[in-house]
């Protein structure tokens, strides 16, 4: 207790100003939005690269890069948005969110916590530098298979470094965020009380924990094999690069509910708002988290159907990744129930969540599809994988972290953002990523194979519709970043609450969330005097 | 010794737990690096 008192009077000292600030900065608001930056600033990049794999796929024949700067753009494309767009992202939302959402006051480990961020930079930096290297950046996509990922040059080093800092940044950010969650919980703020994107960030840490060591042990193997002369993966020393594919879909497959499992919590925060009722479910949607988390590690195998198995394995593999619609669809579900005779509006965060719903349902029916052994062989490899995985993870996770911006801007910014803008900004998006993406199944289907420059000329028109949705679908993101910086610098004033059927404590806080909150903790329990406290 | 964390208002008890959640699971992460590349260096 003396502690306590000792530190009530540093309580107002004078904040470093300018770079410094945000340099040395251990708040948690601050942190998320640093990381909210970064993934814009990394979206943009990465969408930048994908214009150029559409402009490229514009037409059959090559015609504005070479194969070799083409293989660089898909690889580069995956690693900027999986690792430098998404992830952030949803460490970014967390940070802001997670210590309001529980009444603590900040994050448990605020140095750990400017540590994780500010390596990203520089991580990223790293890996796009390889662009401007004599041996250029990686070209043998984002899962760097060997033997082809170790035939590169030496800017490979680079790239495995850069990986390594961004799995450090991760472990450091789901440490930090367990620690949060288990230790910093409001008086009454129990388990089975928290708002979902509380629960499911908490067992996407956990996953983070469990697989970012994977990812790096594999890649620190590429490293020695690549540079010191190893073979773990090179049969000609005894080695074995299957088991490349093994360790690497080990950490792969559970990656995936990385960038999902908090965007089923963001949904399943908005859809109970905008329907004035109560999440339907509750402790089913917690359940269900946590089934397709313990699934996500027995399915690794079904990304490597065609490498070869005995057919046990590939009837196991099959099976348990079908087992997982079950809780995916429970979640599906109890969305639905929770608009069905719900007092609905249509504000753009609860269109992008809607969108979510339908568009990510999508995504995960054609993963059924891919599950299935013998249809596999023809779909494996082919753009029909290219337009499931970007269903999940554009109409997906991207809409997801979309709805949320929208959702709590007003709660960063204290400014409600254009209404009308962000409406347009919706209907753009959702019509273009369907014009982008939904051509490309039946190029899969037909046969296209993924990551090529060039296509035979049956491919032509889905090809040119698909380059077509793509540059809109662009274009439709400068228009959100517009909206964002209005927003920031100005709007009509957001009220506390925000939203007519907000729930929970990050809307008892006024907006803008001042930087700090719940320096007392609120007390959290049924009274009707703190019904508001409840999340819905 | 006066502490820049924002989170000074935390009771130090909660705070400990904090450390103590931290070490462990960065332990765990340690133990899972090291066993998988454990797994290639005596794999088959
Ligand atoms: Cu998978």
């Amino acid at each position: 207790m003396t502690t306590q008192t000792a530190h009530a009077d540093d309580h107002h000292h004078e904040a470093p100003k300018g770079l410094a600030r945000w340099l040395f900065t251990t708040n948690h608001k601050e942190i998320g939005s640093l990381y909210l930056i970064f993934s814009l600033a990394m979206f943009l990049v990465g969408g930048a690269m994908a214009m150029i794999i559409r402009a490229e796929l514009f037409s059959p024949g090559l015609q504005l890069v070479n194969p070799e700067f083409f293989n660089q753009m898909t690889t580069m494309h995956a690693l900027v948005m999986i690792f430098g767009a998404v992830m952030p992202a949803f460490v970014g939302l967390a940070n802001w969110m997670v210590p309001m959402m529980i009444g603590a006051p900040d994050m448990a480990l605020p140095r750990m916590n400017n540590w994780s961020f500010w390596i990203l930079p520089f991580a990223f930096l790293m890996l796009l530098s390889t662009l401007f290297m004599p041996s250029g950046a990686p070209a043998s996509g984002w899962t760097l298979y060997p033997p082809l990922s170790l035939q590169g040059g030496n800017s490979f080093a680079f790239v495995i470094f850069a990986i390594h800092l961004m799995g450090i940044s991760s472990i450091m950010g789901a440490i930090n965020i367990i620690a949060t969650i288990l230790n910093m919980r409001a008086p009454g703020m129990t388990l089975l009380r928290m708002p979902l994107f509380v629960w499911t960030w908490l067992i996407t840490a956990f996953l983070l924990i469990a697989v970012m060591p994977v990812l790096a042990g594999a890649v620190t193997m590429l490293l020695t094999d690549r540079f010191f002369d190893t073979s773990f993966f090179n049969a000609a020393g005894g080695g074995d690069p299957v088991m490349y594919q093994h360790i690497f879909w080990f950490f792969g497959h559970p990656e995936v509910y990385i960038m999902i499992l908090p965007a089923f919590g963001i949904i399943s925060e908005i859809i109970p708002t905008f329907s004035r009722k109560p999440l339907f479910g509750y402790t089913a949607m917690v359940y269900a988290t946590a089934s397709i988390a313990f699934l996500s590690f027995i399915v690794w195998a079904h990304h490597m159907f065609t490498v070869g198995m005995p057919l046990g394995a590939s009837l196991f593999f099959m099976y348990a990744t079908m087992i997982i619609a079950v809780p995916t669809g429970i979640k599906v579900f109890n969305w639905v129930s929770t608009m069905w005779r719900g007092s609905m509006t249509f504000e753009t965060p609860m269109l992008f969540a809607i969108a979510f719903v339908i568009l990510f349902t999508i995504g995960g029916l054609s993963g059924v599809m891919l599950a299935i052994v013998p249809a596999d062989f023809q779909y494996h490899d082919t753009y029909f994988v290219v337009a499931h995985f970007h269903y999940v993870l554009v109409t997906g996770a991207v809409f997801a972290i979309m709805a949320a911006a929208y959702y709590w801007l007003p709660k960063w910014t204290g400014h409600m953002y254009d209404e009308r803008l962000g409406k347009i900004h919706f209907w753009w998006s959702t019509i273009s990523v369907n014009v982008l993406f939904f051509p490309q199944h039946y190029l899969g289907l037909a046969g296209m194979p993924r990551r090529i420059p060039d296509y035979a000329v049956q491919f032509a028109e889905f090809n040119m519709i698909s380059s077509i949705g793509g540059f809109a679908f662009g274009l439709a993101q400068l228009l959100f970043v517009y909206i964002v910086i209005k927003c920031v610098r100005g709007g009509e004033k957001a009220t506390a609450q925000v939203w007519e059927g907000a729930r929970g404590l990050e809307w008892t806080v006024p907006s803008p969330a001042p930087l700090h909150t719940f320096d007392t903790p609120p007390l959290v329990d049924d009274s009707l005097e703190h019904k508001d406290r409840l999340p819905s | 010794m006066a502490r820049q964390d924002s989170n000074r208002e935390a009771p130090v008890t909660r705070r400990r737990g904090a450390r103590r959640t931290a070490v462990v699971l960065a332990v765990i992460a340690g133990i899972i690096y090291a066993a998988f590349i454990g797994r290639g260096v005596f794999g088959g």
